[in-house]
C-alpha cells in the first residue's frame, strides 16, 4: 500500500491545530508551532513530488521516489532566495538569472515568485517553530502560514499544468543549490 | 556588496523602517508601526527582520496575497537602500505585540480542548 504525502491532508491537520474551525481564541503554543511546521511540510512535499514527477517523466514510480530523496530543504531555500532577489531588484549569479527570468517579460514568472516567497517564509518559520524557544507563535500567524502554504501549492499546480519552463529550471537549481552554480 | 559604517547602517535600517510604515496594500490591514533589526536566519546567514504591527485582519489569519505583497515590497525597499540581506517579515496585531512577553496560556475560554475535540471528531469520521 502506498502512503503518499497529501498536501491537502497536511493543510487540514494544520488548520485543525491552529483552531481554524474552533473560533476565536489562542490555542496552546505547541499546537501553533506544529501548525506552522505542518503547513511548511505540505508545501515542501508538494514541491518534491512535482519535481520528482517532472524529472522522472514516464518512468516508474520508483524513479520518482528515488529522485524525491535528492531534494534538500536548504537547496530549495537557496533557489527560492534567488527568485526573491531577482524580484526585489538584487543581482543573483548570471546563470541563475538566465534560467529563471522569462526572456519576453524580463521578469520572474508570477507563480514562481509566489512559490519562492511562500517557501522562503515558511521554511524560516518552520525552523523557528521547531527549534527556537523565542519563536512568536500566534494564531493569526499560524493561520497565515497555512494560507501561504496553500497559495504556494496552488502556484505549483498551475506551473505544472502549464509546463512553465522556469519552473523546471527552478527545480533543477533546487537539486544542487549553490554547488551547481559554482561549476557554471 | 555595499559596505557601510555602523552609524550609517543604523540610519539605513531606520530609513527602511520608516519606508515600511508608509507601505499600503489596498484592501489589507493598515500598518501601525514597523522596526527593522539584524537577524541571523535558520542557515546562519546574516539577514534582517522587519517587525510590523498592523490592524487585525479578518478571521482566518493574514491572507497569502497580503503577506506575499508585503514581503516583496519590503525587500524591494531594502534593495533600493543597498541592503543585500534578505528581510524576513514578522506580523503582529497590537494585542499580539504587547503579549509577546506574556505567559504561555490560552487567553480565552476557547483553547486547546476545543481543538482536541475537533481532532477526535475528525478521526471518528475517517474511521466510520
Amino acid at each position: 500500500m502506498r502512503r503518499d504525502f497529501k498536501a491537502d491532508d497536511y493543510l487540514h491537520l494544520a488548520g485543525m491545530l491552529a483552531g481554524r474551525i474552533a473560533g476565536r481564541g489562542r490555542p496552546r503554543t505547541a499546537y501553533l508551532r506544529r501548525a506552522t511546521s505542518t503547513a511548511y511540510y505540505a508545501l515542501f512535499h508538494e514541491l518534491v513530488q512535482h519535481g520528482a514527477k517532472r524529472a522522472a517523466r514516464t518512468g516508474p514510480i520508483e524513479h520518482q521516489q528515488a529522485i524525491g530523496r535528492w531534494y534538500a530543504h536548504g537547496n530549495f531555500k537557496k533557489a527560492a532566495r534567488w527568485v526573491e532577489d531577482i524580484a526585489a531588484g538584487r543581482t543573483p549569479p548570471n546563470p541563475v538569472r538566465l534560467l529563471l527570468v522569462d526572456p519576453v517579460t524580463g521578469k520572474v514568472p508570477v507563480d514562481l515568485e509566489v512559490l519562492a516567497s511562500a517557501f522562503s517564509e515558511l521554511q524560516e518559520a518552520r525552523h523557528g517553530a521547531d527549534y527556537d524557544p523565542a519563536f512568536d507563535a500566534t494564531r493569526l500567524s499560524a493561520l497565515g502560514h497555512i494560507n501561504t502554504a496553500r497559495s504556494g501549492i496552488e502556484a505549483i499546480k498551475r506551473m505544472d499544468k502549464s509546463n512553465l519552463h522556469q519552473f523546471d529550471m527552478f527545480l533543477l537549481l533546487a537539486l544542487g543549490g549553490d554547488k551547481m552554480i559554482r561549476n557554471s | 556588496m555595499v559596505i557601510m559604517s555602523v552609524n550609517r547602517r543604523d540610519e539605513v535600517l531606520n530609513e527602511l523602517a520608516e519606508a515600511i510604515r508608509g507601505v499600503t496594500v489596498p484592501g489589507s490591514p493598515a500598518i501601525q508601526n514597523a522596526s527593522v533589526e539584524p537577524y541571523v536566519d535558520a542557515d546562519g546567514e546574516p539577514a534582517l527582520k522587519a517587525v510590523i504591527v498592523l490592524d487585525a485582519p479578518e478571521e482566518g489569519g493574514w491572507s497569502a496575497e497580503f503577506t506575499h505583497t508585503l514581503r516583496g515590497q519590503v525587500n524591494k525597499l531594502a534593495a533600493e537602500r543597498d541592503l543585500d540581506e534578505h528581510v524576513y517579515v514578522a506580523l503582529f496585531t497590537e494585542e499580539e505585540y504587547e503579549a509577546r512577553t506574556g505567559a504561555d496560556e490560552p487567553l480565552d475560554g476557547f483553547g486547546t480542548s476545543d481543538i482536541d475535540q475537533a481532532l477526535i471528531r475528525d478521526q471518528q469520521q475517517d474511521g466510520s
